[in-house]
């Protein structure tokens, strides 16, 4: 029954805040946060994060200055 | 540009606080040194004046302003300036080697500069120097302070400004700091435990005792400055404590005495019972903002010491390798949530996203790495790292970083390094490489010496003709430490690859 770690797939979610992170698939995932449709190795998945996510502020704050 | 100093207009900051006490105690002191004593109307004064030259080189709302200092009241005026500008300060050790320092400004996207001499005094003497190149920064984070990093390469942890505050209320309220009581700054600003030596006494309406420059190397020197110049309250490492000890003749220096950075054992706190009034054991990561959790130890004491329990506004879990919860009183890995979870590492989503993860709800969690297990009396235990991070000194070394810099060196095949206390009473790092015939050690201290911070130079530099690996062919740190002990044991000459016979 053991996780054959390197088949694991993931998917990259995002919270409200525009925060990115990832996830097993299969897994249901937290609430709060939802799968944006990319799925990969856990490395593809970070790297589609790292091209994707070039704020890093929090949503609500880049609203709050004006610049969303 | 006038700055300005409405309290209402940096609500939720250390600064509202601090002009809240500037306002109300004009004429207490807020920071003493060797040199002299700056007030609270003193020291906002300095801020405010170099705020302003601050903003006349370039810096605006937003900016990251690197901050090249090693501690004490010219630091502390930057600090605030720089909070006036509602911009964020990039803390560096001028004393890191340039190409490090050179790394973490572009890194962390700094586009003003603010640097003084080494050892700052009082401030009219150290205002800093101020260089300025447009940039694009713009979010008023509080600081970004670099950690080391297991790829090579330090990491920037950006904190905000609610993350600080919280933490270092809970401290004021947990120590209850008065107005007037002093508490000790000597901590490199590089570390976060700098922070809460700085800003407790600037918002409770004490008075920040910087200690002479010359404490930091020399710790009978210091030890002889504290039994003069005792404190109310202090922050330290079990390492500068166990440095200082011999020389505190039992003298109560410490009324109040946060230990963290390091892992705190009963001897250390049987040994501290005379020059300590009362003791915490902290615990925290960078990533979560000065300290995570903390509880007042009292004697007896019986290793393992408690790190006591997460602080307010933090959330702490302990998780197995699927993230779901450990059977109560089992050890299991340390997650962090709620207010002080950093913002992440700047310039690094991949790694920000690969730590930083998912809590239910919408938040985010901190996974540090360290192994935890709670206790029947709620406190939480330290159970060591899952990884190979390590401390040397009370400095969070990477192992991986240290050996990313070697494996640059083209004739080097493998690199390891492992932390042995073979020949010494306390951990010291050391690097076993392979290398072609001829390599010498020279070789690779040249570029350990321009990357890497002198916390983070091996001890040693060890040749093998091969480094052992595990059966999954990956290079066993283990084994490797094994081998470096019985070499040191042995006493023998290393210098160059080659020269060694085949240690197998």
């Amino acid at each position: 029954m053991s996780e054959q770690v390197n088949d694991v797939q993931y998917a990259v979610v995002v919270n409200d805040e525009e925060q990115y992170s990832i996830w097993a698939v299969g897994r249901e995932v937290p609430a709060g946060w939802h799968a944006v449709g990319v799925r990969g190795s856990r490395e593809e998945c970070l790297e589609h994060i790292g091209r994707v996510w070039t704020d890093m502020r929090p949503k609500s704050l880049r609203v709050a200055m004006g610049e969303s | 540009m006038p700055v300005a100093t409405d309290p209402e207009r940096f609500a939720g900051q250390i600064l509202e606080r601090f002009l809240r006490h500037a306002a109300a105690t004009p004429h207490a002191a807020a920071v003493m040194d060797e040199t002299g004593e700056l007030t609270y109307a003193a020291l906002l004064a300095a801020a405010e004046e170099q705020a302003a030259r601050l903003s006349a080189r370039g810096a605006r709302r937003g900016s990251r302003i690197a901050v090249e200092s090693r501690y004490g009241t010219g630091y502390l005026v930057a600090l605030l300036a720089t909070w006036l500008l509602e911009a964020a300060a990039v803390p560096l050790d001028p004393s890191a080697p340039a190409e490090r320092r050179r790394y973490q400004i572009r890194q962390a996207g700094c586009d003003v500069a603010a640097t003084g001499p080494a050892s700052d005094g009082v401030v009219e003497r150290t205002v800093a120097e101020v260089t300025a190149a447009p940039g694009d920064g713009r979010d008023p984070a509080a600081y970004i302070l670099f950690t080391s990093g297991s790829t090579g390469a330090p990491k920037g942890v950006e904190i905000e400004h609610p993350a600080l505050l919280n933490v270092l209320e809970y401290f004021v309220r947990a120590l209850a700091l008065r107005p007037g009581d002093r508490m000790l700054a000597h901590s490199n600003i590089v570390f976060d435990m700098s922070l809460p030596e700085m800003l407790m006494p600037l918002i409770s309406g004490g008075t920040v005792a910087v200690t002479p420059p010359r404490s930091a190397r020399n710790p009978e020197f210091f030890a002889r400055w504290l039994r003069a110049h005792p404190v109310d309250a202090a922050c330290a490492t079990p390492s500068q404590l166990r440095m200082l000890l011999p020389f505190l003749h039992g003298e109560r220096v410490f009324a109040k005495l946060i230990s963290g950075g390091e892992a705190l054992t009963a001897a250390l706190a049987d040994d501290l019972r005379q020059v300590v009034g009362r003791l915490w054991n902290g615990y925290g990561p960078t990533e979560t903002t000065v300290a995570a959790i903390i509880t007042e130890v009292r004697p007896p004491y019986r290793d393992p010491m408690p790190i006591g329990r997460p602080i307010s506004g933090l959330g702490a879990h302990v998780l197995d390798e699927r993230r779901r919860p450990v059977p109560a009183g089992t050890v299991g890995e340390l997650y962090l949530s709620g207010i002080g979870v950093a913002r992440g590492y700047v310039g690094s989503p991949e790694l920000t996203s690969r730590v930083f993860v998912t809590a239910p709800g919408g938040g985010r969690m901190y996974r540090t790495g360290d192994l935890v297990r709670v206790g029947p009396d709620g406190q939480y235990y330290f159970h060591g790292r899952g990884d190979d991070q390590v401390k040397i000194r009370g400095n969070r070394v990477e192992l991986g970083e240290i050996e990313a810099v070697a494996q640059r060196v083209p004739a080097v095949f493998q690199a390891v390094a492992v932390v042995s206390e073979a020949l010494t009473d306390r951990p010291e790092l050391y690097l076993a490489v392979s290398a072609v015939p001829g390599t010498s050690e020279a070789d690779l201290r040249a570029p350990l010496r321009r990357l890497l911070p002198a916390y983070m130079q091996p001890r040693r530099v060890l040749f093998f003709d091969e480094l052992p690996r595990n059966t999954s062919g990956k290079t066993s740190r283990l084994l490797v430490r094994g081998l470096v002990e019985e070499r040191l044991k042995a006493g023998r000459p290393i210098t160059q690859a080659h020269t060694e016979g085949r240690v197998t």
